[in-house]
């Protein structure tokens, strides 16, 4: 497969330490949700590095859009993140990998399960989904540390004005296709940009906006508390429906506009579960607590010949998630995982 | 100067001589599957070779862990850019597997529990470079990484390697595995960089 050359167009911060960019690929052929591209990056003696990262959006022409998780001494992910700067060239190829899709032309209904930075890919299921006017039925549940890790917050679970609004990003040229939820969403979703944004302070007035449905972050968060596999509480409570007012004009996440510990509609047929592990909005139903078997065994999609189940995030969250997703009755031949990161072991 | 990723400095620079192109090197030991991690009873696990003309050679756990045993200490490559020198197995070759197998085929088309398969030539499970082992670092191989037993074939990227290998089936022809039907090299040598179709 050739290497061709990416601009950066444009790049805003999801949280401090994730940053979205948008590149120009000449000739970008166009992808399925879910697939990836490599980048390689070369230093001034010649030396060359290489990763994959995981396309956040469906192709807008020649446009493109990935979102980096900085990690740890990570060299390609800290140059992404902290240096890159708009106007520059890295080389790319792709788009690679065919099992971990969701054809907008023929996918079904979805269950996708998000740890951390996992939401990558399957924001651009979402997002894909939106733009093809496909009505399958998508379940998303989406573990993470506190509010402030969120990406793809705005299109998750709608707009800070007060915040996030007025910042400015890097660059200044279109983006591809971004808004994940549902097709009211009017025009362009403006998101949050830059550091800080996701704030804990913030966090009630980010989460009570009006919803659209969002983004994910790749970390290695989400999932660290599941290395055991063990289920841990049940912190559900009761498990009350989605709140009949429809997420997209108010479901957020602050707890009054919940009914209960369970998803919330965010689009037309689209419902999000968050399930934050060390610090919840204000007020927010579900208790910080690492996400359960039971409630994905509660809250996905029930198991159905149509349903594909798409888990990604650290390993010991894939694990866990897709052990449950197997005891829920899921069949394994349709739970497609994406592990990312050490195991520890 | 590079044109491109200006401000890019990179690592230390690896050991050349262990660390196949745009490859990393990793302390850790990475996980990466297309599914869930499968549960296999022992007692009902059974590895099997099916050479070109149907006829199946197959074995227990116990009979399998009554083989004669070897110890490959050998560097990993996956194709997802991590390298992982100098690893510990235990388990037993194929040239010890292969023994008693009459055949002429080529090529070897793998399947695992839980439904992987990959494929690759069968000359390259002879002559000391692959094995099917069962213990890593001298302790029982985890199921995230494999267990009970999986294929090792370290000259090539590592998801030749399958994980709760069940069977090998000796063909005539070449039949792609998953990966290999999903757009990766049907070869997969990671010195030369073999990752993609037409690389």
């Amino acid at each position: 497969m050739r290497w061709q050359p990416a601009e950066l167009l444009a790049a805003h911060f999801e949280t401090p330490s994730a940053r979205t960019l948008t590149l120009r690929i000449p000739g970008w052929p166009g992808h399925l949700p879910g697939q990836h591209l490599d980048v390689r990056l070369t230093a001034p003696d010649g030396y060359r590095a290489e990763r994959s990262y995981s396309l956040s959006a469906p192709a807008a022409g020649d446009t493109v859009e990935i979102t980096i998780q900085r990690v740890p001494d990570g060299e390609v992910s800290g140059y992404l993140v902290d240096h890159y700067p708009v106007g520059a060239l890295i080389e790319v190829r792709g788009p690679i990998g065919g099992w971990f899709v969701w054809n907008p032309e023929t996918g079904g209904p979805a269950v996708l399960v998000a740890g951390g930075s996992g939401i990558v890919p399957l924001a651009a299921m979402l997002r894909a989904r939106r733009k093809s006017g496909n009505t399958s039925r998508f379940r998303l549940i989406y573990s993470l540390r506190d509010p402030a890790d969120m990406y793809y917050r705005e299109e998750l679970v709608g707009r800070d004005h007060t915040s996030a609004s007025n910042r400015p990003r890097e660059g200044d040229r279109p983006r591809p296709d971004s808004a994940l939820g549902g097709g009211d969403a009017p025009g362009e979703i403006d998101r949050p940009r830059g550091p800080g944004h996701g704030g804990g302070a913030e966090a009630g007035s980010v989460l009570g906006e009006s919803s659209r449905p969002g983004e994910f972050d790749r970390q290695d968060d989400g999932a660290a508390d599941h290395g055991d596999g063990s289920a841990g509480r049940n912190r559900a409570g009761s498990v009350s429906g989605p709140d009949g007012d429809g997420g997209l004009s108010g479901g957020g996440l602050s707890g009054s506009g919940l009914g209960g510990a369970g998803p919330v509609p965010i689009a037309e047929g689209i419902d999000l579960l968050l399930a934050f592990t060390r610090g919840t909005p204000p007020e927010f139903t579900r208790s910080a607590g690492r996400l359960t078997a039971e409630e994905i065994a509660a809250y996905a999609l029930p198991p159905a010949p149509d349903v594909t189940c798409f888990v990604c995030g650290p390993t010991p969250f894939v694990e866990f998630a897709a052990a449950a997703l197997v005891s829920a009755g899921h069949d394994p031949a349709m739970i497609k995982t994406e592990r990312f990161g050490p195991t520890g072991k | 100067m590079s044109i491109f990723s200006p401000g890019f400095q990179g690592r230390p620079r690896p050991p050349s001589d262990r660390t196949p192109p745009g490859q990393y090197l990793t302390e850790d030991f990475p996980v990466l599957s297309a599914g869930p991690t499968p549960s296999i009873d022992l007692n009902r696990w059974q590895f099997s070779i099916t050479n070109e003309l149907g006829r199946q050679y197959s074995w227990s756990w116990p009979q399998f862990m009554s083989l004669p045993q070897d110890r490959p200490h050998v560097d990993i490559h996956c194709v997802t850019r991590w390298s992982k020198l100098d690893t510990d197995w235990q388990g037993v070759s194929f040239d010890i597997l292969l023994e008693n197998v009459e055949t002429q085929a080529e090529f070897a088309y793998i399947t695992s529990y839980g439904g992987y398969t990959t494929n690759l030539p069968l000359a390259d499970l002879i002559d000391g470079q692959a094995w099917i082992v069962h213990t890593y670092g001298g302790q029982d191989l985890h199921p995230e990484h494999g267990g009970p037993a999986r294929l090792l074939v370290p000259h090539l990227y590592l998801w030749k390697s399958a994980k709760w290998v069940k069977s090998i089936q000796l063909l005539d022809h070449d039949e792609s595995g998953f990966w290999e039907t999903a757009g990766y090299h049907s070869y997969g040598d990671p010195w030369r960089e073999q990752r993609y179709q037409g690389d």
